[in-house]
């Protein structure tokens, strides 16, 4: 299978119908010149498991806020399958949020917490508590109705909060890091569980985490952000494995990022003379520009020794420490002074053991690494 | 590994989850980690003990004598121990002056609960809805510090607003109405006064019920559907009740306490039960007083129980063993069944007197008007709203302080009257300060100043004390923690007839450095205890861990660790207790013996003479003496939160620099 030279250009799906949440040159500026939000484009299909990615402070709260009506865009618009959402109330929007901390009603049952949506809408008290009782049973609660909230754990809590939003029957749900309060294992549970819950009911649902293994896991299409600004839109894989820039590149973790001035042009590749080593890679440029590349983790080889000959794609590594994942080896290595990744099979963790403190080679294959944008 | 094994890799991972969970089980949110070294029970013992003593001797044990009086016979001397009569009960309730006394206090009691909480709610909600911490915090000590200044001297600062001679009659008759006579000495100025004054009472409970809602699940509810309107009826009241609770318990019961400002606003025309316990007691006709006194214990048991059964104070404080959940629908009965008998006798008692009924009729339709013209005036905004009414609050709260200070500064003919009679003048301060007539409260002042300062002592070590034993849930915990709260709830007027009563039952006599201070401790230490809770609550207690595992002995742990860290809460404690002594006047009342503190001398003579403005020079001195130690106390904790804070920054940058010239790509599951 032959990988393309650089990461296919990421569009919105194609329907063009109107049909699904839109953000349209969205800006959400605060008081003091801060700009939270700068220039977020989005088409999120109905149906789509979308995640809003990036380190705290990016914007990606402030984004689902937006769309949540829980904060008003400086410009732009929001809409859903047509209907513009700017300056409706979150009552009156067809989304419905999961807050950070779950936001239970402390003095209410868990019934009486699911029923709440309903019992705003003028539903009478029968009827709720029907409607309220299948959604408990469907995330699993069935014998804690009565519960008052801080009788619940973690996870229960969350099943709740979902419950409670599901009866509303939303076009899109928005989740702000859901799993933030649940220990790991309950994360890893509750992944699986969401998604599936997700698939079942067909809705929209747009997540925010600050966890990459998270997004890459559960979503359809990811949006990586920082600094306010969408860095990138694309499925997993196409994050994984053709980032666009360098800040994707090292968030998404396990990248090696090679960055420095052209060194010499070759045909279709370039070599890029970075501070730690030198990388020939699939593109075009000048000699003398700036350019910048990565290789992922764990398409680079290790072997003992040190490099028989001097050649892009190939330096003198010194082994710091072999991390024994459970079903693979991560090599935390250093080149020339930087740090280095590279993940090999479960079965030679003896083998790097033995090696750690003293030196190996790396290298990889030209086509296994791919140029940045800067 | 390539992504395509991601969901392989899931599976695994799941199978392995559902095994650990299946052993370990999920467990619910409550349970609390406990951290710290382990204290051995003699330690928590030690810490506890001397507080709980001194509240035994100076709360517990007046409060039971009192009831135990009220049983005994009278005797030439006051009364004859362990004989038992029925006799002082019988009397109290044939007399007929007493009877009514009871349903006044009682319908007062009501009355200002009820207007408390219809002036206080919107002040906490305003306070609440503050964005910004400081601001909160700045506005909340503003509606608080009148507290601070001495009580009587809030109560005489209204006698030049209401008097017959004063402000409000002075506007009344340029616009060509009045004089009203029954503004001042009258119920009306009674109940007025009482509401200024325990207002407070109702706005911090419920304010800091407000300020502990998860503004996410007020989002949730909006989200979900939920009106204005609607949030506020099904989540902020039901999650402030139990603030407004706590204020009508102590509301309630302080005021069926109070005689002192019953007294000095409303003279010899307005009676209350403390008024006829004090007859009885000038009588020296002691059993007697005891029983009518009774009444007051049973008010106060009857706050406490509620208290303890309904308010959920227990679920938001830790070291206090939660209520236990069973039975509830006893308990739903029983809370429906108190509520009821309490709405009945309410309502009859204020029925059976249509004025009042029609006072607080009239003072709930006034507030709500202004709080209604207010939304529609500016604009439906209801921040802008509670602002203005908030700043009509503090004319109410601060108003006859400044009156007061205007009229001090008054030339030699004035009088307590208004407007003020010649120019700006420091007539009556220099007759304060110099003349010979006043010698009586110079010496007062002194007196105050060092009973005060013993207080500040002891309260600051005992809170210090007390609030080291109760880092951590213990045997009993609960028992000394409900004793604190009694003092905050218990009438001045138990206190200090209860100890006369054991002294004398003691043989012994009463005196400024034993009763005196034995009182005014009492009352100074929830104060203080509760500072202490609030720092403790804050203090990560892993340090004395670290430093006894690197050697440090028990003692030089608590002198080199602990006690730096808590030092500001100590200090808070320490001005609580001087600021609390300096202004105390209703314990006080009867046990300082011989001598005079401050509060105690101004009642005589506020009581016994017609008074002049010098007493209203003294007012503000004392008033300016308090606002200097609180102000004294916030620049102390300021500075020492700046410069924690200062640290804490520089720390975080030194980490940032460490991170940042680490590996960039940052792991799965951070």
């Amino acid at each position: 299978m032959s990988t393309p030279s650089a990461a296919p250009e990421v569009t919105a799906p194609a329907s063009g119908d109107g049909s699904g949440l839109v953000l349209k040159d969205v800006y959400r500026v605060f008081p003091g010149n801060i700009t939270a939000v700068e220039n977020a484009n989005l088409h999120v299909e109905n149906g789509e498991y979308v995640t809003l990615l990036g380190p705290s402070g990016c914007g990606k709260t402030t984004t689902l806020r937006m769309i949540g009506g829980h904060d008003e865009p400086s410009s732009g618009t929001i809409s859903l399958d047509g209907q513009v959402l700017n300056g409706v109330e979150p009552s009156k929007r067809p989304v419905t949020t999961v807050f950070q901390h779950f936001a239970l009603f402390p003095h209410r049952s868990v019934l009486q917490n699911v029923a709440f949506g309903l019992k705003m809408r003028g539903i009478d008290k029968a009827e709720r508590e029907k409607t309220a009782g299948d959604a408990i049973d469907m995330v699993g609660l069935g014998t804690m109705k009565q519960r008052k909230p801080r009788e619940l754990s973690s996870g229960q809590q969350q099943r709740v909060a979902l419950a409670r939003v599901l009866v509303t029957r939303p076009k899109a749900i928005l989740l702000d890091e859901p799993f933030g309060d649940l220990d790991r294992l309950l994360q890893l549970r509750m992944r699986v569980e969401l998604r599936a819950l997700q698939r079942d009911l067909g809705i929209t649902f747009i997540h925010v985490t600050h966890n990459q293994e998270e997004a890459l896991s559960m979503s359809d299409r990811i949006v990586v952000m920082n600094d306010g600004l969408i860095q990138q839109t694309g499925t997993p894989t196409e994050l994984a494995r053709f980032p666009k820039n360098v800040f994707v590149a090292r968030f998404m973790g396990d990248n090696n990022t090679v960055r420095g001035p052209i060194e010499s042009v070759d045909g279709d590749t370039i070599t890029i003379r970075g501070p730690h080593v030198a990388a020939r890679v699939k593109g075009t440029g000048t000699v003398g520009d700036e350019a910048a590349m990565t290789v992922r983790a764990s398409t680079v080889e290790v072997v003992q020794g040190a490099p028989a000959v001097s050649e892009p794609n190939t330096a003198l590594a010194r082994l710091n420490f072999a991390e024994y994942l459970g079903d693979s080896v991560k090599l935390h290595l250093e080149v020339a002074g930087e740090p280095f990744t590279a993940k090999v099979a479960e079965t030679r963790y003896a083998e790097m053991r033995d090696i750690e403190s003293g030196d190996v080679t790396v290298r990889w294959n030209v086509e296994d690494g791919h140029v940045l944008e800067l | 590994m390539s992504s395509e094994d991601v969901p392989g890799a899931q599976q695994a991972a799941l199978a392995q989850v559902e095994e650990i969970e299946a052993q370990l089980g999920e467990k619910p949110l409550a349970v609390a980690a406990t951290s710290g070294v382990k204290r051995s029970g003699l330690a928590t013992f030690l810490w506890a003990a001397p507080a709980t003593l001194w509240l035994c001797v100076f709360l517990l044990a007046p409060v039971v004598m009192i009831v135990l009086v009220s049983l005994w016979t009278r005797d030439t001397n006051g009364f004859k121990a362990w004989s038992w009569t029925l006799d002082n009960y019988r009397t109290f309730w044939n007399s007929e002056v007493f009877r009514t006394a009871l349903q006044r206090t009682f319908q007062r009691a009501v009355f200002v609960c009820l207007l408390s909480l219809v002036i206080g709610y919107p002040i906490a909600y305003f306070l609440a809805q503050i964005k910004s911490l400081r601001t909160q915090i700045a506005l909340f000590i503003l509606v608080l510090a009148p507290f601070w200044t001495a009580y009587l001297i809030r109560v005489i600062a209204w006698s030049p607003v209401l008097g017959q001679n004063g402000a409000i009659n002075y506007v009344a008759g340029k616009l060509g109405f009045g004089p009203f006579d029954f503004l001042l000495y009258s119920d009306f100025a009674v109940n007025l006064t009482l509401v200024q004054l325990y207002v407070l009472f109702m706005v911090t409970p419920v304010f800091f019920q407000l300020a502990a809602i998860d503004s996410s699940a007020v989002e949730a509810a909006k989200d979900l559907g939920a009106s204005p309107y609607k949030v506020f009826r099904e989540v902020i009241l039901p999650l402030s009740l139990p603030g407004i609770m706590i204020g009508f318990i102590f509301i309630f019961v302080l005021v069926m306490g109070d005689f002192a400002t019953v007294r000095v606003i409303g003279g010899s025309t307005v009676d209350s039960v403390g008024n006829e316990v004090n007859v009885y007691y000038n009588n020296v006709d002691l059993p007697t007083a005891a029983a009518g006194a009774s009444v007051l214990v049973v008010a106060m048991m009857v706050g406490v129980i509620i208290l303890l059964k309904f308010a959920k104070i227990r679920d938001s404080v830790s070291v206090v063993a939660p209520a236990k959940e069973r039975h509830r629908t006893l308990d739903a009965i029983g809370k429906w069944l108190l509520t009821g008998l309490l709405a009945v006798l309410g309502l009859y008692t204020l029925y059976s007197s249509w004025r009042t009924l029609l006072e607080l009729a009239l003072g709930i339709a006034v507030v709500t008007a202004v709080l209604a013209g207010l939304y529609v005036i500016l604009g439906r905004k209801l921040q802008r709203v509670l602002g203005v009414f908030f700043c009509g609050f503090l004319v109410l709260m601060y108003g006859p302080t400044l009156l007061m200070t205007l009229l001090s500064f008054q030339g030699s003919r004035g009088l307590t009257a208004f407007p003020t009679s010649g120019i700006f003048s420091t007539y009556w301060y220099d007759i304060l300060i110099n003349d010979s007539t006043q010698q009586a409260l110079r010496d007062a002042i002194v007196v105050s100043l060092k009973l005060s300062a013993l207080v500040c002592i002891i309260t600051a070590v005992l809170s210090l004390m007390l609030g080291m034993a109760f880092r951590e849930r213990f045997r009993g915990s609960t028992a000394i923690f409900y004793l604190v709260l009694l003092s905050l709830m218990t009438p001045g007027l138990l206190l200090s007839l209860g100890t006369t009563l054991l002294t004398s039952y003691l043989g012994r006599d009463v005196s400024l450095y034993t009763t005196a201070l034995g009182v005014q401790v009492v009352w100074a230490l929830p104060f203080g205890f509760l500072v202490m809770l609030t720092v403790f609550n804050r203090y990560d207690a892993r340090a004395e861990e670290a430093a006894r595992d690197l050697g440090a002995s028990a003692i030089r742990t608590f002198r080199e660790v602990t006690l730096p860290i808590v030092w500001v809460g100590v200090f808070g404690a320490a001005l609580f207790g001087f600021t609390l002594a300096w202004n105390e006047f209703e314990r006080t009342y009867l046990v300082t013996g011989p001598v005079s503190t401050l509060p105690t001398e101004l009642y005589n003579v506020m009581t016994a003479s017609v008074f002049q403005p010098y007493i209203f020079a003294l007012g503000v001195l004392t008033t300016l003496f308090s606002f200097v130690l609180i102000a004294l106390f916030l620049v102390v904790s300021g500075l020492a939160v700046r410069r924690a804070r200062a640290k804490a920054i520089v720390q975080d940058d030194d980490a940032e620099t460490m991170s940042m010239s680490m590996a960039p790509a940052p792991t799965a599951g951070d």
